[in-house]
């Protein structure tokens, strides 16, 4: 029983199900809802462990060498500058800095990477004219990006068709023990129409991310059993590629933050605060947005007039320490064996990173083994992931089914091979190759692929598959639309469709309103007029936490 | 002969331009850029639709049109709204995405649902984005049923769309083709046969905001077909604004007021008369001045968070984020209800207030300048969205702006 539909969880979903156990997921809200949804999108190899704990950053590229080569499709390179401000200080510090690179220049090959370059300041400028003027140089390196949303439902994906049961928001309430300390049962509540039920089972992974303390509690364990320390990050979406150079910068209090191109926007981020909030309901604030915006501006001050489309907010289950600053806390990950707490059959996952998480699972699914006396290889690593198989064209794609280039890329890009299912619905009703979507663009027939396939049960849902609804205009073009496509693949009525768009707009506006800029704030205020005049704000209490759908 | 000058040429601007104008004053109007009006999609109410509807569903009052003022009527049918009947049930219109809803008046060309009962109303299925005939079906058919009207929405296969590009074309493009009147003639052909299999007189046609753009081409497909036809309201890029703007120059001409292109940059206030200066062209002088400017969605207020392309040093100063989009001495743009100055560099908390909850309307909708009846400074009125905490309606632009508009006027002769 795996209950968590992070990365992590359906890492060790997958890889179990792969080794012929039987395995059931549960997740509270969708697939990649917490920190694996919401992190800075990166596989990065590491580097800041590199002086504390190499071995970090070995395991690091490794496992981004094996993600690369299981789902090809999913990653995407970002060259990173990391330029040095002229200082008393600056020439040596760039000097470190060139050391500290050359040192990971040997990881580099593990994943794929490209040495690093010593750069001179007007090499700098050269390659990105919107660096900030006195500069003693930098470095170039190289890491890869990934959507985290996509890494989740593939890896889930893979488990479902390999016969595991995947529940989506149905959450854990209670983990049975018997008087021996041996966990026999799990509770669970769908929270759409509040049905409740009890599975039996003999092991419980607790996948759960930041809210792993409180699912330890669920078994009768106090929480600090599944100690972490929750960091809140934030992220800034910006609406196009203002850099095509990743560059990394400090905030005020020295830590180090970044701007990076990913897919079609721009991000910045991220913060690490301590977060004691209610982790269902993370979004990023003006306080946050502004300390980020600052930091950036220092090294690339045309982000103070770019203009910022959305945010988002994810909290990282940091392994738990006293002392440390938040940012000096390592990514590392630990499992935890409950049997030292008196409970038998339950394990704990603190910590990880996207980079890792196949091997952490892998980790795990070894301990689920020796349990189980099962003697079965980890093969996690020399499987594809779907979609990963094999190379699309896109523009042969984009020919097929007669829509845009960039549409069959984005396709290629978000299903690998997969794409061809999407390309069946199309070529059996061609009506689905209408446009949903315009700003991404989305399809009709991907829409409702997510639905069909992909386990999306809303507007919410289908936003974090396909990255609908993510544009300037913020879904007003398409939310109304897709509510009611899933709505009818769901059998429910249009109204429920209605609201589940009100939702997503809701949501989103509230991930816009504390970035607003200027044309940002006009954009906003004709978004208010467009949901006004076609849906009414009335329709659905405005509370992104209420239920909206017939119990 | 007294002059005033009216900045911006919304429904607000265009209203006060035609009530100064009866008050027999020299009337100008500037500014053509596109603002609220423009991109109206051509419902018209008094207070949001969806508060009218909540406040009538609590008392459980029906949906009647109010009476309204003859010359309010009269500016409303110049514009091109079909206004009904006070008394009569308010006409109901199908949103693109899948709502039914009640308004007092309407663009002509959109089609009241009300007018369609005991129809079977066509919905032609287009392969485009924002136009999707099956979904909009299922959900139209819903809204119908809840609000008890006996109409049949069913989806056909006729065709609408004539070239390849219209699968991607502007709403805008698709709406100018049927200002040909060639393309008519092809739509009613084309969709004759479906509609015959019906039969005409029950059956009734349901188009995307493609029916002209100089003006609406619907009353004539009607009176064509011999049926109801007409658009669903498209809130995002609607067609209607620019049939708007067609109206209004046609109105404006009729009335003898002159629209002049440009951006008022300030408005000086000091002297014996008042002077407008312009970009790029010369200043103009008037006795009196409107401001009907538009809120944020029309760009008469603008957003201007204090350290907004201020570079590594961050804000210079704090102050408002919220101004006039020109400069007007003595004005005070507010949010109404957080007026008082906060304790922020940075203005109002808009993470927690820019957008609007049921029956509490969002910072963004609020914002505007602060007047004392019409006005905001000595013979300076304002009108529609730009003035704080009035709902954003055109009925409350248009009213407001026939106030300002006689108030300046008025307020020349007085001085
Ligand atoms: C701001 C930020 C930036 C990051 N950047 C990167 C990066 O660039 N690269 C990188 O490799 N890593 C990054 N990380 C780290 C990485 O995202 C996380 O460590 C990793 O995703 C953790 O995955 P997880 O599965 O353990 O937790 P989560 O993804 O948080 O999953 C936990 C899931 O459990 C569910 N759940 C909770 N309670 C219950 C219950 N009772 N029943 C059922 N389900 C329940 C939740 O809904 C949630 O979906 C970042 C993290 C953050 C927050
Ligand atoms: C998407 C949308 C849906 C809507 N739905 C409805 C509805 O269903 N029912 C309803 O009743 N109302 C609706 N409205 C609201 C309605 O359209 C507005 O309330 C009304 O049009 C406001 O008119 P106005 O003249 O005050 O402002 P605007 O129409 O915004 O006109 C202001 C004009 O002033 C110009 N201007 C600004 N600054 C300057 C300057 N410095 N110099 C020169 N010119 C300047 C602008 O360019 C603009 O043209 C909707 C609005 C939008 C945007």
């Amino acid at each position: 029983m795996v209950i968590g539909g992070g990365v992590n969880g359906v890492g060790v979903a997958r890889d179990a199900t792969m080794r012929g156990l039987r395995v059931a997921l549960f997740e509270r809200n969708d697939l990649a809802f917490g920190a694996s949804g919401n992190s800075s999108g990166m596989i990065h190899g590491g580097a800041r462990y590199l002086v504390d704990d190499p071995a970090v950053t070995e395991t690091s590229c490794r496992d981004s060498g094996h993600i690369q080569s299981i789902a090809p499709h999913l990653l995407f390179r970002i060259p990173f500058l990391f330029p040095i401000e002229r200082s008393s200080h600056s020439r040596v510090m760039l000097t470190l800095v060139d050391a500290f690179f050359q040192a990971y220049d040997e990881y580099q090959p593990l994943k794929r990477g490209k040495p690093h370059a010593r750069l001179k300041a007007d090499e700098l400028h050269q390659l990105e004219p919107g660096l900030r003027g006195d500069l003693e140089g930098g470095v170039s390196f190289d890491e890869w990006g990934i959507d985290g949303a996509r890494l989740c439902t593939a890896n889930a994906l893979d488990a479902k068709e390999r016969g595991a049961k995947i529940y989506l928001g149905t959450t854990i309430e209670h983990i049975e023990r018997r008087e021996d300390g041996r966990v026999v049962a799990v509770c669970y509540r769908d929270l759409r129409n509040g049905r409740t039920g009890k599975i039996g089972t003999s092991a419980v992974v607790n996948a759960t991310g930041a809210w792993a303390p409180i699912t330890a509690a669920l078994s009768g364990l106090p929480a600090h059993t599944a100690r972490v320390r929750p960091g809140k990050g934030i992220h800034i979406a910006y609406d196009r590629r203002l850099t095509n150079y990743a560059i990394a910068a400090r905030t005020i209090d020295g830590r180090q933050i970044f701007i990076e191109p990913w897919q079609n926007m721009t991000v910045v981020g991220t913060t690490d605060d301590d977060y004691y909030g209610n982790l269902d309901d993370v979004v990023a604030n003006a306080e946050e947005v502004r300390y980020l915006v600052q930091g950036i501006a220092r090294v690339f001050p045309a982000i103070t007039a770019a203009r910022p489309i959305y945010t988002w907010a994810g909290v990282r289950p940091t392994l738990h320490a006293y002392g440390k600053l938040e940012d000096k806390l390592s990514r590392d990950h630990q499992i935890i064996d409950h049997a030292k707490h008196g409970t038998r059959g339950m394990w704990s996952m603190i910590g990880g990173k996207l980079a890792s998480y196949r091997l952490f699972a892998e980790e795990m699914t070894d301990v689920l083994g020796r349990y189980f006396g099962l003697p079965a290889e980890c093969h996690t690593h020399r499987t594809h992931l779907p979609g990963g198989d094999e190379v699309i064209d896109p523009f042969a794609l984009a020919e097929r089914l007669a829509v845009d280039a960039v549409a069959a890329r984005r396709l290629v890009y978000r299903h690998g091979s997969r794409a061809r299912r999407i390309e069946e619905r199309i070529l059996e009703a061609p009506r689905e190759a209408s446009v949903v979507c315009p700003c991404e663009p989305v399809l009709e027939a991907e829409v409702r692929h997510a639905v069909v396939e992909e386990m999306a049960r809303s507007v919410d849902d289908v936003s974090r598959r396909t990255r609908l609804g993510l544009g300037a205009c913020g879904g007003m073009r398409c939310a109304a639309r897709c509510g009611q496509i899933v709505a009818e693949e769901r059998g429910l009525p249009p109204s429920v469709g209605r609201d589940l768009a009100m939702r997503f707009l809701v949501r989103q506006s509230r991930t816009r309103a504390c970035a607003l800029g200027p044309e940002q704030a006009r954009q906003e205020a004709l978004a208010i007029a467009t949901m006004r005049s076609e849906l009414g704000v009335d329709a659905v209490e405005l509370d992104a936490q209420a239920e909206s759908e017939p119990r | 002969m007294k002059r005033v000058l009216v900045i911006g040429a919304g429904f607000a601007g265009v209203a006060a331009a035609v009530a100064a104008r009866a008050e027999g004053a020299e009337v100008r109007v500037v500014g053509t850029a596109v603002g609220a009006s423009s991109s109206w999609p051509g419902a018209c109410d008094d207070e949001p639709w969806d508060e009218r509807e909540r406040a009538a569903g609590l008392v459980g009052a029906a949906l009647v049109m109010p009476d309204i003022d003859a010359e309010e009527r009269a500016l409303l049918e110049a514009l091109g709204l079909h206004v009904p009947e006070g008394g009569s049930p308010l006409p109901l219109v199908a949103a693109t995405s899948g709502r039914l809803r009640s308004t007092l008046a309407h663009d002509r060309a959109l089609l009241d649902l009300g007018r369609c009962e005991g129809r079977v109303v066509l919905v032609p299925r287009a392969s485009r984005a924002s136009w999707d005939a099956d979904t909009l079906v299922l959900a139209l058919t819903e809204e119908a049923a809840r609000r008890g009207l006996d109409v049949e929405l069913a989806v056909c296969e006729l065709p609408v769309l004539r070239y390849d590009d219209e699968r991607r074309a502007h709403d805008a493009d698709i709406a100018a083709r049927h200002d040909e009147a060639a393309r008519r003639d092809w739509l009613v052909e084309r969709l004759r046969p479906g509609i015959e299999r019906v039969g005409r007189d029950q059956a009734a046609l349901l188009l995307g905001p493609w029916l002209g753009l100089v003006r609406e081409r619907a009353s004539e497909l009607e009176e064509r077909f011999g049926l109801p036809v007409g658009e669903a309201l498209a809130a995002t890029a609607s067609t209607v604004g620019i049939r708007f703007e067609g109206a209004r120059a046609a109105l404006l001409a009729r009335e003898g007021v002159a629209l002049v292109e440009g951006k008022a940059t300030r408005v000086l206030a000091g002297g014996r008369r008042l002077r407008v200066e312009l970009a790029g062209a010369d200043a103009l002088e008037a006795d009196a001045v409107v401001l009907a400017t538009g809120g944020l969605a029309g760009g008469g207020i603008v957003y201007q968070p204090t350290e907004y392309a201020a570079g590594p040093e961050g804000a210079e100063a704090s102050r408002s984020p919220f101004r006039l989009s020109l400069e007007l001495a003595g004005s005070l743009v507010a949010v109404e209800g957080a007026r008082r100055s906060v304790g922020s560099m940075f203005g109002p908390d808009l993470g927690a207030l820019a957008w609007p909850r049921p029956a509490a309307p969002g910072a963004l909708e609020r914002v505007g300048v602060i007047t004392r009846g019409t006005e905001v400074v000595p013979r300076v009125h304002a009108a529609g969205d730009v003035v704080a905490a009035e709902p954003r309606t055109v009925l409350r632009a248009l009213r407001s702006g026939l106030a300002a508009g006689r108030g300046a006027a008025r307020s020349v002769v007085e001085a």
